[in-house]
């Protein structure tokens, strides 16, 4: 059997000079993508992880192995800023998860023009930038005269220092985030909600079943990939917390609201030390590659319908 | 053939990318030499001339300014195309090529890699955090060497104070922008209160009163505000009050630490109290920034007084602002006090004595009192020299003038942007009553101590 089988394949070399002859026009056309990506993304990439382990100065850059890294362990700020990170991305993720399926879920029994007015409707702050979203949100919050505090002193309360205030400035950005539901959230459960067969449902009426049982026990489960999906790409975004935070509290007040990559920013382009703002990269990526994983081994399922 | 196609095909890509990649246009013909005349290149010398005999060799160098655009119509960019045109017409043997390079990071990043390739940079501007590294990397060249005696007289000692690394001086100084107090005069006058004048400043004490007094509602409900500076790490503008007690962030060596000290700390203690004990500032106080105090002063005019830098007082000038300028309050120090950020100029070191040389002189030229008589509305705040009387021409800006001789600053000190990010923190948690002043400066003392010893080594 192997000595057929060796009969039968011929050697490497033969092999690719074969797939060469038979591929080489596909070769042809990917080649500006790949050179675009081997410049733009894979050198900057490979670049940065190199750094990651160089002292980078105006000098010229040196080795100088894992000493950022137990730099950045000792530092007290970037523990600071990953517990921010964490409480972000933790309120964040779940709060989209939720709304993005309850909208979803209250306008599927609608009539299909208004489910497309509402997912147009929900989906329409996406396209703005986040910039101005987030001068917006600096003026909602504003102590003397935002529309927050404004809301407190129609019912008699003090006004609140939304984002002056370090123990509430964080949550003030959570805050701001998740009450725009997301959009693409909303599309997504909604397009998967569609999708589940009419038969599950009507089955589930006939045995007695109401909405709420239905909901948990049809529609979230058969929402399993759907759900994976949207948590892993909700979880990165979590993690990449940046412009919202710089634009709102630059940090502050006293780095209560400052994140893994606004001290990446920080580190980068403040105080010149791409090294150490490698370092941090490449541990963010770190952190973000294990969610993602074990998000993929908990939640992974073999749904279909 | 057939076969040959693709590679020929690779090669047509890989030679349009390269030639895409390479220079697109040549450079720029200098346009401070005249062109040759027609036939003057083939005509041969008739005589030839003696070595020397037409002055000094033609010499090139290239000045990096911040804020300036070619063309540009913004008073900065107008501003220095004229003293760079003045400086050229007075020295005909040099041009100079200007690169305008904005105020942001990506500003910082285009210097940076000027100053890595050390290569067509000669003059530029440079902030006194930077200085320290500079001039420890030596990127510098000293300016001593460059002085007159008729300059050593002329600088004020502060002056040079905040150029000098190491005992040696590195930056022409220009500037500084001297940090006095601006007071809203309707409300001082709707509320009966007396401005102080340089002559008779207030005292602490006295400052607070009349604080408290400028903080009302008004009948329509709006609410007015004695007191208030940006106070965001990276823009606080309340420095001065922070040195009344006699305290100071660094020993004048440059060596220790000493805000943790009681002249330090009952200063910043006095400076939280205008907010959690006299309760005399709007609520965003100790987190405000530049912009946000400014509009609070200027536009919604809901703020008695404003502690902030001279670069402001033309916006208030072109709003018809009723506008005063008051000196900081004297504390137990027993004198006046004021601080700022330095403008300072400074010198690429680099091999040709001609380039050098040129660069001196242009640094000289744009930091001395002759600029600023050539090229209207180039001194935009105090200089630093006693000959350089320009700024102090109407009386608002008389006081700040004269504040400068006051001026106590810290000696430039390379510490890293991590330390400065918890420092501007500690002074927030003072302000907003999160940690007292001895807690915040004995919690930052050991990471400042331990920077100022890595710089000083």
């Amino acid at each position: 059997m192997t000595t057929a089988s060796s009969r039968i394949r011929p050697p490497l070399s033969q092999r690719l000079i074969r797939g060469w002859h038979k591929h080489k026009w596909s070769y042809f056309f990917i080649f500006p993508s790949m050179l675009l990506f081997f410049t733009f993304t894979a050198y900057p990439v490979g670049r940065a992880f190199l750094l990651a382990f160089q002292k980078v100065d105006l000098r010229g850059s040196e080795w100088a192995g894992l000493a950022n890294f137990r730099d950045i362990f000792a530092s007290q700020l970037f523990w600071a800023s990953m517990q921010h990170t964490f409480i972000y991305a933790g309120c964040v993720v779940s709060a989209w998860l939720i709304t993005s399926l309850l909208v979803a879920a209250l306008i599927q029994p609608l009539p299909n023009k208004i489910q497309s007015l509402f997912r147009g409707a929900f989906y329409l702050p996406n396209v703005i930038s986040i910039v101005v979203i987030s001068l917006v949100w600096i003026w909602i919050f504003e102590p003397q005269f935002g529309f927050f505090n404004f809301l407190l002193g129609l019912l008699g309360q003090e006004p609140v220092r939304w984002l002056q205030n370090p123990r509430i400035a964080l949550w003030s950005i959570v805050l701001s985030t998740i009450l725009i539901v997301p959009g693409s959230g909303v599309v997504i459960y909604s397009a998967a909600i569609g999708s589940i067969p009419r038969d599950y449902y009507e089955a589930a009426e006939v045995e007695g079943a109401n909405g709420l049982q239905k909901l948990i026990y049809i529609t979230i489960p058969l929402l399993n990939p759907t759900t994976l999906y949207l948590m892993v790409i909700y979880t990165i975004a979590g993690f990449q917390i940046f412009e919202r935070v710089y634009i709102m509290t630059g940090g502050g007040p006293i780095n209560r609201t400052t994140t893994i990559v606004q001290l990446i920013y920080q580190t980068a382009f403040s105080d010149f030390n791409f090294g150490r703002a490698s370092a941090q990269g490449l541990i963010l990526f770190a952190i973000v590659a294990a969610f993602s994983f074990i998000q993929f081994r908990v939640l992974s399922s073999d749904i279909e319908y | 053939m057939k076969r040959l196609f693709p590679l020929f095909s690779l090669m047509l890509i890989l030679s349009i990318l390269i030639s895409a990649c390479a220079t697109a246009t040549p450079a720029a013909p200098d346009v401070t030499e005249p062109p040759a005349a027609p036939g003057e290149a083939e005509a041969p010398a008739e005589e030839p001339s003696e070595p020397g005999a037409e002055g000094p060799e033609p010499v090139t160098i290239t000045f990096y300014q911040r804020g300036y655009v070619e063309g540009g119509e913004d008073a900065g960019s107008v501003t220095t195309a004229a003293a760079v045109k003045k400086f050229m017409e007075d020295n005909p043997h040099i041009t100079v090529n200007i690169v305008g390079i904005p105020w942001t990071v990506e500003g910082d990043t285009k210097l940076e890699a000027a100053l890595a390739a050390r290569s067509d940079i000669n003059v530029f501007r440079v902030t006194s955090p930077n200085l320290p590294r500079y001039a420890k990397q030596g990127i510098l060249s000293e300016i001593t060497p460059f002085l007159t005696e008729e300059d050593k007289a002329d600088f004020y000692e502060s002056g040079f104070q905040i150029a000098t690394v190491d005992g040696k001086v590195w930056a022409w100084p220009l500037w500084v922008t001297a940090i006095s107090i601006f007071a809203n005069t309707e409300i001082f006058e709707e509320r009966g209160v007396e401005l102080p004048s340089i002559e008779d400043p207030w005292t602490w004490d006295e400052f607070v009163e009349a604080a408290k007094q400028l903080t009302f509602t008004r009948e329509d409900g709006t609410q007015v505000y004695g007191f208030t500076s940006s106070s965001k790490w990276g823009a606080v503008e309340y420095y001065p009050l922070m040195y009344i007690d006699g305290g100071r962030i660094v020993s004048e060596d440059g060596k220790t630490f000493v805000q943790n000290q009681p002249e330090g700390v009952s200063a910043l203690d006095k400076i939280a109290s205008l907010a959690l004990e006299h309760k005399v500032t709007p609520p965003d106080f100790g987190t405000v920034d530049q912009a946000g105090v400014r509009s609070q002063f200027k536009d919604i005019r809901n703020v008695a007084m404003l502690m902030s830098t001279p670069g402001f007082i033309p916006d208030l000038e072109a709003a018809d602002f009723p506008l005063a300028v008051i000196p900081p309050p004297v504390g137990d120090l027993g004198r006046l006090v004021t601080n700022g950020a330095s403008g300072l100029y400074a010198v690429v070191d680099v091999d040709d004595p001609a380039k050098l040389g040129a660069a001196h002189l242009l640094a000289k030229y744009l930091t001395g009192s002759q600029v600023a008589k050539d090229v209207e509305g180039w001194q935009l705040a105090p200089g630093l020299r006693r000959s350089n009387t320009s700024y102090a021409t109407p009386p608002t800006r008389e006081v700040i003038a004269r504040l400068v001789e006051y001026g106590v600053y810290e000696v430039p000190t390379a510490t890293s942007a991590e330390l400065g990010n918890n420092y501007g923190a500690m002074l927030q948690a003072i302000i907003l009553g999160e940690m007292t002043a001895q807690e915040a400066m004995d919690a930052i003392a050991p990471q400042y101590q331990a920077e100022l010893d890595a710089a000083n080594q």
